[in-house]
């Protein structure tokens, strides 16, 4: 058994937030947060970077619309080319109402996977489940996970400065 | 003291603003003496415009009255003063009903040669009648304006909680008011051309004019990139941007709509009111309004940082407002031109005379909101 890192757990988001704040002061980087609802700026004092995901949306429209736009004219240029009321074959106003659909299908898929993907889900196991103070009978708290992969990681002496910032528990985790 | 310094800076604008009148009306009086027939054709479209904002105003005031947000108590002010300069913008209407028979093919002389299918709507396309329906649609909106100036007159928000039937009822007078203008002094220039989702294209259009020229005047007050908007994190302009590329899309959907079906039909009669609007140069006013009313808005409302940035947000509102003039040019010009450039000093003029006399009406209510109030015959307190 080796040592994925520590946690501890405060009792209210400021407290969390301090804590933070403080260890990223100390010079921790390989840090994690865990809340039972969204702790305003904590992503930020983390250090975690900017989502990406509506570029990747972006990306989703495009690759649907260019997809599907393209779909069509293979179909009626090369495939089955089909004279439609004397009207070109390539009739590209009416090929971007469907382009536009597509779009919009590709932009949710995008969303959809993309946010998975961003949130590394699904993911089936994780250390940090076998921390009991973080099961669900004693969770509900505000939690800081220190990894034991941090530079900056003494075992002792991170557990004794997440007390006295105030942690009510402080626990080592298994990987 | 911020009131009072917008006081100032836009009762300091008034003196140009009527300085640029009284030059335009100088100028259209040489107009009408010089060819009446082209100085209307140019006086039309910039009264159209002009027209169009605040009975787009209208239609913003009077949705939000039925759906509530944070966005519609913010820019309730500049929409209440566009909606106060209504008379004004239908009294520059005037000049043109002088000489119906000089701009409407169905009034002209020779209307007895126009086709089959033209002459069977003269039972609709007659001087009379016509007459009676601007006169009721006025009634109607002015009606409107009164009442809807006097619901929003509260900042608290209680003025939507008991009027949703009265805003209803309201939204539905004015659609049907819409339609029948729409079609009376748009689309009857080309009496021919036959389209059932026009009056709402006008509509939507309207409420994009009306839309991006009172969130400048908003973002000249005001900063709202700082302000707090609906949701946590969220700038009030962020919202209010949002709701302008609401407007854009919908007016981008109904005009393709429109083209879409009229190009999918490939009708002689339809199709020649684009074939018009898209040879003799007016291809490059279109490719201009696609790019200032659809390309530029809609790539730049995609960024978050734009929408927290005043400037930013100030030139998408100018590029908006400024397509929106376009668009109105756009649909009413072409039938109306002689295919010669220089007749477009007849648009500038117009545009300066009626247009600096509505901006000036519109900056004198902006000094003082409580002007408004004239409308409603009480005092404003605050």
């Amino acid at each position: 058994m080796s040592l994925y890192g520590v946690i501890a757990a405060f009792a209210d988001p400021e407290a969390l937030t301090e804590a933070v704040r403080t260890m990223r002061a100390r010079g921790y980087r390989r840090m994690d947060a865990f809340s039972p609802f969204h702790v305003h700026g904590l992503a930020d004092m983390l250090g975690m970077r900017k989502t990406r995901l509506p570029w990747t949306i972006l990306g989703g429209a495009i690759v649907g619309a260019v997809f599907v736009y393209g779909l069509i004219l293979y179909s009626v240029e090369i495939d089955f080319p089909l004279n439609v009321g004397g009207r070109p074959l390539h009739s590209w106003p009416a090929f971007l109402v469907i382009a536009f659909e597509a779009a919009i299908l590709g932009a949710a898929l995008a969303a959809f996977f993309g946010m998975l993907a961003a949130n590394r889900l699904p993911e089936y196991y994780h250390p940090v489940f076998n921390a009991t103070s973080f099961t669900y009978a004693r969770g509900g708290k505000f939690y800081l996970l220190v990894e034991a992969a941090d530079p900056k990681f003494r075992k002792g002496v991170t557990k004794g400065q997440l007390t006295r910032l105030g942690a009510e528990t402080v626990e080592e985790v298994e990987a | 003291m911020m009131r009072a310094m917008m006081r100032l800076a836009t009762e300091r604008l008034i003196l140009p603003a009527l300085a640029v009148v009284a030059v335009g009306l100088v100028l259209c009086a040489t107009g009408l003496a010089f060819d009446f027939r082209a100085m209307l054709a140019g006086w039309l479209p910039a009264a159209l415009f002009l027209l169009g904002l605040p009975l787009g105003a209208l239609t913003i005031l009077m949705v939000h009255g039925l759906t509530g947000g944070r966005w519609g108590e913010a820019i309730r002010q500049p929409l209440r003063a566009l909606v106060a300069t209504l008379p004004l913008a239908l009294l520059l209407l005037l000049p043109v009903l002088l000489r119906l028979d000089l701009v409407f093919p169905w009034a002209s002389a020779d209307a007895a040669a126009l086709p089959e299918t033209v002459r069977q709507k003269f039972s609709y396309l007659n001087v009379p009648f016509f007459l009676l329906r601007f006169a009721a649609c006025a009634a109607i909106w002015l009606v409107l304006a009164w009442r809807v100036l006097d619901w929003t007159t509260t900042d608290s928000g209680r003025g939507s909680a008991g009027r949703g039937k009265a805003y209803a009822a309201g939204l539905i007078a004015h659609g049907l008011a819409v339609t029948i203008f729409a079609i009376d002094w748009m689309l009857s220039l080309e009496p021919e051309f036959s389209s059932t989702i026009y009056a709402l294209l006008e509509a939507s259009a309207e409420v994009v004019g009306a839309y991006a020229l009172a969130m400048t005047v908003l973002c000249v007050n005001r900063s709202i990139e700082v302000m707090a908007g609906g949701e946590e994190d969220v700038a009030l302009s962020e919202d209010l941007a949002n709701m302008l590329f609401g407007f854009v899309l919908l007016w981008t959907y109904l005009s393709f709509m429109q083209w879409l079906v009229t190009w999918g039909g490939d009708l002689p009669n339809e199709i020649r009111w684009y074939l018009i609007r898209s040879s003799n140069g007016w291809q490059y006013l279109l490719w201009l309004l696609i790019a200032l009313q659809f390309a530029v808005p809609f790539a730049g409302l995609l960024s978050r940082d734009l929408k927290r940035s005043h400037a930013g947000l100030l030139s998408i509102c100018g590029i908006v407002l400024a397509g929106h003039y376009v668009d109105v040019l756009w649909r009413i010009r072409p039938p109306l031109a002689d295919g010669n450039v220089i007749a477009f000093w007849y648009d500038l003029a117009a545009l300066a005379g009626a247009g600096g006399l509505w901006l000036a009406l519109l900056l004198f209510v902006l000094g003082r909101p409580d002007r408004i109030a004239l409308w409603c015959r009480r005092p404003v307190h605050g």
